[in-house]
């Protein structure tokens, strides 16, 4: 799970991107559509130019009790004598200057000062581009008309650029960053919503058990799509319980079939006093052996989590040390049990006895007479099944290579662990206790 | 496996009946008092450890031998807790078959006789007298209390607390190594008489009585 988390995107991830991919796509083309729009319509930008450069030079209008006074702002520090492509002209309804930069070219392309503009004019100088553009915009001061004309001769501070801009800013950005901002946020939120019940079924998936019909994954609230991929795993789910039941039944069925003809067998040859029929019961008790590790192999294939409870593993250590401590002497080799204090663990009672039973057999089995077995349980989640056969100098050649039974047995024990989320942790060594650690998932670390 | 188990049987001198179906082991076990009752799981017509369950309330007392290739550890517990008292895995020999059949007719007959012998030495649970090749061995209370115990559980582990509580009947208050002591005193009492027997001590457990095997 740590490996597709750090390997996929996640959804609202892939969607926050295309949204604003389409987006941008979306504002390119209203773009392109609004510099067509105003550029080519020479008319229509000059009244915007005007309109601009107006609102401007009215920022310098100072209203100072009943008179008016002016700075010229900063910003258009083109309207002076100094340059003759920009004049204006600001004067109240009375006739009375206001400020003035003007020259010929007032005269030429202004209204005359008698005449009281309209609220809003403008005229192209000429056509084409770059745009010259005189024109006009009234505004009202402490109840004063005040009007601002102005002539654009030779725009080379880029108003029209700057025209340009500001229609973009006011018809593209600001319409389209709020709609942006409300289509992805309410997107990825009902994703989120939508998606909730996704979560949950992922984190139930965890621990579904195939081998219990009524634990499937809970497709309620699901959006359609995705309800049905859960579905088809549902339906998967219900093929491997199948084939897991079946198989099942196939480990019982194989142990009946094999384990039956194999004690008729031995019954018969215990009645034939010959030490060939000696040598052929015990190839049946190994050959009834193999058939008891494959079997165990196969019943745990099919072993789920839903016999699971909580084990006091001293407690289960020292009764499976109980149990097989007649077995144990009566093969020349003792047992022992230490509890290093109260351990307990979530597991399966058989499957763990199962295990503990292997670690035993196994050391009783592959070690020589008088073999001094201990089994521990604690201080942490481990129970450790030890022996002292590794001390004994002349018995080192006794411990057998994994690839034979002691391999099989040990196999089953790790997979009893593995289905515990826990290990097996063996050490041997010449000259040391051989020991074998379960090692069992802390509480609370599902 | 039938045919040959009625063979192993009647070989070792004892008489039987011999039933293939579920069914007729119900009425067989309703008609007729056994003194031992051997199961093979594996029945056409039905679960074996139902059947044990069922002759069970029926009122059958005699031991039941369960004979299975279901080699599990749980397999056996379900099938102890159901009510057989002995569980032998396939395959077996017919020595170890034999062998168990004795054991359970062994406690069978303690039982019915008041007596549980173990190795050369035998028991009397109603008087507490202990004899060992016919001789009589004194002992004190506590001694005999701690053999009784381990008898009756004789191959089996006895858990120290069971002990511990068999002498605080005695009414004292015992110390920490009374157990130790009173299974030390035994083994010095008969280490002198060869009784067959050796008392193992399972440290973290308990104690287990078992019959000596001579090539120990």
């Amino acid at each position: 799970m740590p490996e597709l988390r750090g390997r996929s995107a996640t959804l609202s991830r892939i969607v926050a991107i295309r949204v604003l991919l389409f987006a941008s796509l979306a504002m390119a083309l209203q773009a392109a559509s609004i510099f067509i729009t105003h550029y080519f319509d020479d008319q229509q930008l000059g009244s915007m130019m005007v309109e601009l450069e107006a609102n401007g030079l009215f920022r310098g209008i100072i209203a100072q009790g009943d008179g008016i006074r002016y700075v010229l702002p900063e910003h258009m520090a083109r309207y002076t004598r100094q340059d003759d492509a920009y004049v204006t002209r600001i004067r109240s309804s009375e006739g009375q200057i206001i400020y003035s930069d003007c020259n010929v070219i007032c005269d030429e392309h202004l209204l005359p000062q008698q005449v009281n503009p309209p609220d809003h004019w403008s005229r192209l100088l000429h056509q084409g581009k770059p745009i010259s553009v005189a024109g006009g915009q009234a505004f009202d001061v402490q109840g004063q008309r005040i009007f601002i004309e102005l002539a654009i001769v030779n725009d080379h501070e880029l108003v029209m650029w700057q025209v340009l801009e500001r229609a973009f800013i006011d018809d593209l950005a600001v319409p389209m960053t709020l709609m942006l901002a409300f289509l992805l946020g309410g997107t990825l939120l009902s994703l989120r919503v939508a998606l909730r019940p996704v979560e949950r079924a992922a984190a139930d998936a965890e621990n579904v058990d195939p081998l219990n019909p009524a634990d499937r994954l809970n497709l309620e609230g699901m959006p359609r799509e995705i309800a049905e991929l859960g579905d088809a795993v549902n339906r998967t789910l219900a093929r491997v319980y199948d084939m897991m039941t079946g198989q099942r039944l196939f480990v019982a069925a194989i142990a009946h079939e094999v384990r039956t003809p194999l004690a008729m067998m031995k019954l018969e040859l215990s009645k034939l006093d010959q030490p060939r029929a000696r040598k052929v019961e015990a190839a049946i008790d190994d050959l009834a052996h193999l058939v008891g590790q494959l079997t165990a192999l196969g019943r745990l294939e099919c072993a789920d989590r839903s016999g699971f409870s909580s084990l006091d593993l001293a407690a289960l250590g020292r009764q499976t040390v109980a149990d097989i401590a007649p077995w144990v002497y009566d093969r020349q080799a003792s047992i022992a049990f230490v509890e290093h204090g109260p351990v307990s663990v979530i597991g399966n009672r058989p499957l763990i006895e199962d295990a503990i039973r292997n670690l035993i057999e196994n050391a009783v089995k592959h070690t020589p007479k008088g073999v001094a077995i201990e089994v521990s349980v604690g201080p942490s989640e481990s129970l450790t099944v030890s022996d002292d056969a590794g001390l004994l100098a002349s018995t080192e050649q006794a411990r057998p290579e994994p690839n034979d039974g002691v391999g099989m047995g040990l196999e089953i024990v790790r997979r009893i662990m593995a289905l515990h989320r826990g290990r097996l942790e063996p050490a041997v060594r010449a000259g040391a206790r051989t020991s074998m650690r379960l090692v069992f998932a802390e509480r609370g670390a599902d | 496996m039938r045919e040959i188990l009625t063979e192993c049987v009647h070989d070792a001198g004892w008489r039987l009946d011999s039933v293939d179906t579920a069914a007729a082991a119900r009425s067989a076990a309703a008609s007729a008092e056994y003194n031992l009752a051997l199961l093979d799981l594996g029945l056409p017509d039905g679960e074996g450890i139902e059947l044990i369950a069922d002759l069970r309330r029926a009122g059958f007392i005699a031991p039941i031998l369960v004979i299975s290739a279901r080699a599990s550890v749980e397999d056996r517990v379900i099938a102890l807790d159901n009510g057989a008292d002995d569980y032998l895995v396939k395959p077996f020999s017919q020595i170890e078959l034999l062998a168990r059949c004795r054991a359970m007719l062994r406690r069978l007959e303690s039982r019915m006789a008041n007596e549980i012998v173990v190795g050369a030495l035998a028991f009397d649970t109603r008087t507490g007298a202990v004899r060992i090749a016919g001789e009589t061995i004194s002992m004190a209370p506590r001694e005999r209390s701690v053999l009784d115990l381990l008898l009756r559980s004789a191959g089996r582990v006895v858990p120290k607390e069971r002990i511990e509580t068999a002498l605080s009947e005695f009414g004292d208050e015992i110390s920490t190594n009374a157990v130790e002591l009173a299974i030390s005193r035994l083994r010095r009492r008969l280490a002198n008489f060869d009784p067959g027997i050796a008392f193992e001590t399972i440290r973290g457990v308990g104690y287990m009585l078992r019959e000596n095997t001579r090539d120990a």
